[in-house]
Formats: structure tokens, C-alpha cells, sequence
């Protein structure tokens, strides 16, 4: 076999799956967007029809809006506090592996199971109501998930929640690679603990940073478990994000065709998020 | 400026003694260096001193204050390091800078002892570059700079050549010296590399696992070492140690397991037949000559330029002796050698020396 070619077979396997678990699906989805799909009868070509009845519809707005926001809102809180988690952790303290342990946790929890639990907890008669009704913070309790102005908010909580360990664990990875050397010198020279982390330490972070800004932004909207198990896109399509809009239309209403055009939408807002992480990651290899 | 005084000074790591205890004495603007092999807890006493690492017992004092439980950042120490540890995202400027501004020190005040400290290393040109940007040895000008801009009491120097080429070492080397001169501070300086600690010191502390062997000017550590460490640790190529028996035919003889004879001549020693006694002497001081009745089998021959060094065996003995240009060897020459009892160096079956 001419050697030329041996990388190229070594790559088979994986354009394989990668070619009919995501770029076939893609392409169908291109096509499918450009027609009318139920999954019983023939697509039928309907031109731009799709993204036309996209613009137009109120619905589609209130899924981006809602995804935006909860850019906004979960993508500074995950680049920013899992920081200050981290420098906490990497405190050289007996049994401080067992908070990294603890911290980790809801990240190896199943969404689900996190959902579930969640739900529980914002119940009128959850955990959450009574302890804030116990500390005399509000008098009757709230229906977080069902008033219609807390209820994404409730469920970024829970995004947060959820993420800020796997986001600690990448700081940690930036932490430890700082030299302990740094602070030395700084401790000499009469820095104050405070004044080491903002000057040194987040500095030293900002390729972490970037990372896991990009990291977080992507997954923000790509937000489906926590809203289809804590509240199905409700109080009035409050808490509906993009995907779940998606999800809806191809599941529930059978559109296919409408679908597909909204997660082409999707992917279009997804590949510029990538597009920026490609560009940072760059220019952080570059800067070291 | 300050003294320093070590009082019983002890490090352990749960059951592990890094130093034991440990006296020292070192006189304002004196440029001690701790030398010895790795692990021998010489960068822990530093870091000690610095108030980096705490202390297990004994006492640290600077002048007259006692610094054993005072904070790093009230001892007014500066310390240089191995790998330079600059702030990678600042400039060389900002990095010398960093120290004082976090102190609320003036602006005119700091500009001021930045450009001071900018000339007298000649960093001008390099300013406005950040660490990634700069040679090792320009880092570690700039890690200088930043000590000698905080105005310590002391400085503090962790193997800061190690990193470095041999001949950047060398000019660095100079470069330290100089600002000593000038600064007339009070310097210690770790270092495992014996050349450093020979040129640069005003006395030099040799360490061995965790304990101060000797303490005293190069010269007197070279020509004096006062136990077979210091004499093995110090000299390139190492000292001959001689093992024996002293026996006592026609004066006193060491007489080593081969069964080879050494005169130890009129060495004013109060030996006794039968003592065991290790003889040391110098390569150098080793003198060489066809006539000569001791003969040594050459396995290795180093050429250095101005000198040779020549490794080999006398009976079932390893020994090396230092040859002038002008002497040529090679390998499988048998080389006639004599000791001086006069260069000798004497020392105890303890390991101990022994004073004439």
C-alpha cells in the first residue's frame, strides 16, 4: 500500500462514525429545512418557506431571546466564579481532595437525576422555600418554576449548579500550572493575598478564562435537559430555549421541515461561538 | 544591611531532619555561600531565612531582632531564584515595578530605583519586553533587578546561575560580584557548583545532609577542609583520599590494604603505629617524574586546555592527578608519581582532620 495512503485508511473508522452520526444528520437536516416534513408523508420542497414562517414567528424570537439571556446571565457567572473555587481548592488543607470530590459532583451527576432533584427543591414545599421562609427572606412561598418572571432564572441556577465544577477543575488545571514561585516572590515583596490573585493569578489565568467562556457560551445554547425535565419550556414559553423550540417542533408537532430550519438557526449561532473559540485558542497558543 | 544570626536552627518534615541544628553567624555586607550536594538542605536553611519555610525549632535573628515568626513580607528580604520567576504577562519594567507599587510606594520613588537598578544592569534595551521575550540570562538580570529595587535588608540567591550557559554563568557571576562591591549588602547565595561558591564568597558554608560541615574563607576551605566531605566536595578534579594503617619502619609509613607504602616524613602528627588514617592530597599537588617509585596506570585522560586531568589506578587504588600543559599522557601510560607529605592532608579513622 503506497504509504501516502495509510494515514488515511488509519482515519476511516472515525470519518465513518463522524460522517453518519454528524455530517449525514447535517446535510439531512440542510435538505429537510428547505422542505415540508411530517414523517409520514414524502418531504415536500418548499424553498425558503421554512426560515420565512422562522422570522415571522413570535415563538422563534422568545427561544432566542431566552437562549441569549441565559448567555448573558450562566456564561459570566461559570467564567468567573469557578475561579475563586479553585483558588479555594487549591489550598494545600487535609482533605481538601474531598471538596474537589464534592464540588465535581453534579457534573457526574445524570441531568436528569439533577432535574429531578432540582424540581424538588423549587416545589412550593421544596427545601428552598422552606429554608428562605426559615431565615424570614419571604413570607409565603414562591412557585420558582412556575412564575413566569424567576423561572429561567431558576433553571440557570440549576445550569450553574451544575457546571461550576467541571469549570473548577479546568481553573485548577490552569492554577496548578502557575508557578508556586510567583507567589514567593510576590509574599517577599509584600503583596497582599487579595491583590496575588487579581494581579497574578487571574492574569495567568486568561487563556483558562477564554476557554472556558467559549466552553460555557456554546453550552448555554445548547440548554435542553434541565428545561424539558424542570418545566417543558413553561410558565407561557418562559423558560423555552432554542433547542427545546427545536425539540418541540420535531417531536411534538411533527414539523420537520420547520425544525430543521430553526436548528440550522441554531447551528449558525453555535458555529460563530466556535468560530471565536478557534480564534482565542489560537491567539492564547500564540501569546505563549 | 543587617547580620544575621542562626541559633539552633532545625527543619524537619514529619520524621524526616532536612536540617539539623544549625549555628551560623554571618556579619553585615558579608557574601556567604551555602554550598553542597542536592538534598543537602542548603535551599531549605535559605528558604528559611527568607521566612518561606517555617522553622521546627531554634531561632532566626536580623541585628538584634528576632525574624523566626515574622512573616516573608516583613523581613525585608529579596530573593533570587533558579528559574527567574518573573511575571510572564508583564513586562520587564512592570516587573520591577510590581513589588513596589503593591506597597503603595511613590511613583517618583519608584521610577527611581527602576532606573537605578535599570543602569547598573545595563537592562535598557530590554524594558518594554515581556519575560518569553528575553535570554536566560537577561531574565535572570531582570529577577536581580527586582530584588535590588525592594532596598532589602538581605538578598537572597537560590542557585540563580544554574539555569544559565557556562559562559553566561561566568559573567553573571561577575556581574554579582560587582554589585556586591558596590552595594555592600548582605548576601547568601546557594549554590551546588563549587566554582561559584570558590570566586563569589567571602566565606563559604559547606553543607552535608542537613548539617554545616565547615564554615570559612574559600582558602581555608580548599587548603583546610576540616573532614573528608569538605576535602572530597570541594577541588575539581576530586581530592586522592588514602585509606591505611600507620606502621613504623625507618619513620611512619601508611601502609594501604594493597599493601603499597606511603612516608607520611616528619609530619609532627602524634600518630601511633596501628592508628587507622586517611591521607588527602590535591590532584595538583601531586608531583610527577619518571623516578619516581609509586607508579599509576592513566585509564582516562581529560583535556582541559591549560591542564590535563588524568584518572587512573595505584595498586588497587582509583587516583588522579593534574597535569601541566607542557606534560603529555595518554591512556595505558604508566605515570611515576610522589606524595608530599607536605601537601598532605590528614584525617582521623572518624573522618575527622587531624592538625599538625
Amino acid at each position: 500500500m503506497p504509504r501516502k495512503i495509510v494515514p488515511y485508511v488509519f482515519l476511516i473508522p472515525a470519518i465513518m462514525l463522524i460522517g453518519t452520526f454528524v455530517l449525514l444528520p447535517m446535510i439531512g437536516a440542510l435538505a429537510i429545512s428547505f422542505s415540508e416534513y411530517n414523517m409520514i408523508q414524502k418531504p415536500r420542497f418548499a424553498g425558503f418557506n421554512q426560515y420565512r414562517r422562522l422570522f415571522q414567528d413570535p415563538f422563534f424570537w422568545n427561544a432566542l431571546f431566552n437562549s441569549l439571556l441565559y448567555l448573558i446571565v450562566v456564561v459570566p457567572v461559570l467564567s468567573t466564579v469557578p475561579i475563586f473555587l479553585a483558588v479555594l481548592v487549591n489550598q494545600k488543607l487535609p482533605g481538601i481532595s474531598v471538596f474537589r470530590g464534592i464540588y465535581y459532583l453534579p457534573v457526574v451527576t445524570s441531568l436528569v437525576v439533577t432535574g429531578l432533584m432540582w424540581k424538588w427543591v423549587y416545589e412550593e414545599n421544596g427545601v428552598l422555600n422552606f429554608m428562605l421562609q426559615g431565615v424570614g427572606m419571604i413570607e409565603t412561598p414562591i412557585a420558582w418554576l412556575a412564575v413566569p418572571s424567576v423561572s429561567l432564572f431558576a433553571v440557570m441556577a440549576v445550569t450553574i449548579w451544575t457546571g461550576m465544577g467541571f469549570y473548577m477543575v479546568i481553573y485548577l488545571a490552569g492554577l496548578q500550572s502557575i508557578p508556586g514561585s510567583l507567589y514567593e516572590v510576590a509574599d517577599l515583596q509584600g503583596v497582599s493575598k487579595l491583590r496575588q490573585i487579581i494581579f497574578i493569578t487571574i492574569p495567568m489565568l486568561r487563556p483558562y478564562i477564554a476557554l472556558v467562556a467559549v466552553i460555557s457560551s456554546i453550552a448555554a445554547m445548547k440548554i435542553f435537559e434541565e428545561v424539558f425535565i424542570m418545566t417543558n419550556g413553561g410558565p407561557l414559553s418562559q423558560t423555552e430555549t432554542l433547542v427545546f423550540f427545536v425539540y418541540q417542533n420535531a417531536f411534538v408537532e411533527f414539523d420537520m421541515g420547520y425544525a430543521s430550519a430553526a436548528g440550522i438557526a441554531l447551528f449558525a449561532l453555535t458555529f460563530v461561538l466556535s468560530v471565536l473559540n478557534l480564534l482565542l485558542t489560537r491567539e492564547t497558543t500564540d501569546a505563549k | 544591611m543587617t547580620s544575621i544570626s542562626l541559633e539552633c536552627v532545625r527543619k524537619e518534615y514529619g520524621s524526616e531532619c532536612a536540617v539539623h541544628e544549625t549555628n551560623l553567624e554571618i556579619s553585615s555586607g558579608e557574601f556567604v555561600v551555602f554550598v553542597g550536594p542536592s538534598g543537602c538542605g542548603k535551599s531549605t536553611l535559605l528558604r528559611m531565612i527568607s521566612g518561606l519555610e517555617s522553622v521546627t525549632g531554634g531561632r532566626i535573628l536580623f541585628g538584634d531582632t528576632d525574624v523566626t515568626n515574622l512573616a516573608a513580607s516583613r523581613r525585608e528580604v529579596a530573593m533570587v531564584f533558579q528559574a527567574y520567576a518573573l511575571y510572564p504577562h508583564m513586562t520587564a519594567r512592570q516587573n520591577l515595578s510590581f513589588g513596589l507599587k503593591m506597597t503603595g510606594h511613590d511613583t517618583r520613588e519608584i521610577e527611581r530605583r527602576v532606573n537605578r537598578a535599570v543602569k547598573m544592569l545595563r537592562l535598557e534595551n530590554y524594558l518594554s519586553r515581556k519575560p518569553s521575550q528575553l535570554s536566560g540570562g537577561q531574565c535572570q538580570r531582570v529577577a536581580i533587578g527586582r530584588a535590588l529595587v525592594q532596598q532589602p535588608k538581605v538578598f537572597l540567591f537560590d542557585e540563580p546561575l544554574s539555569n544559565l550557559d557556562a559562559e553566561l554563568r561566568g559573567s553573571m557571576r561577575i556581574e554579582i560580584a560587582n554589585l556586591h562591591r558596590e552595594l555592600n549588602s548582605t548576601m547568601i547565595y546557594v549554590t551546588h557548583d563549587q566554582v561559584e561558591a570558590m570566586t563569589l564568597a567571602d566565606r563559604i558554608a559547606v553543607l552535608g545532609k542537613g548539617r554545616i560541615e565547615q564554615v570559612g574563607t574559600p582558602h581555608d576551605i580548599y587548603h583546610q577542609p576540616e573532614n573528608i566531605f569538605v576535602a572530597e566536595f570541594m577541588g575539581v578534579p576530586k581530592i586522592n583520599i588514602l585509606s591505611g594503617i600507620v606502621t613504623g619502619n625507618n619513620g611512619l609509613c601508611l601502609r594501604l590494604n594493597s599493601g603499597l607504602k606511603i612516608p607520611l616524613g616528619g609530619s609532627q602528627l602524634s600518630l601511633s603505629v596501628g592508628d587507622e588514617l586517611s591521607v588527602g592530597i590535591r590532584p595538583e599537588d601531586v608531583s610527577v617524574g619518571p623516578d619516581c617509585s609509586m607508579k599509576m596506570h592513566v585509564n582516562y585522560v581529560e583535556q582541559i586546555g591549560a591542564s590535563a586531568h588524568c584518572f587512573g589506578k595505584t595498586g588497587d587504588q582509583d587516583f588522579r592527578i593534574a597535569l601541566h600543559e607542557h606534560m603529555e599522557s595518554s591512556v595505558g601510560d604508566q605515570i611515576g608519581i610522589l606524595l608530599n607529605p607536605e601537601k598532605m592532608h590528614f584525617f582521623d579513622a572518624s573522618g575527622e582532620r587531624l592538625y599538625r
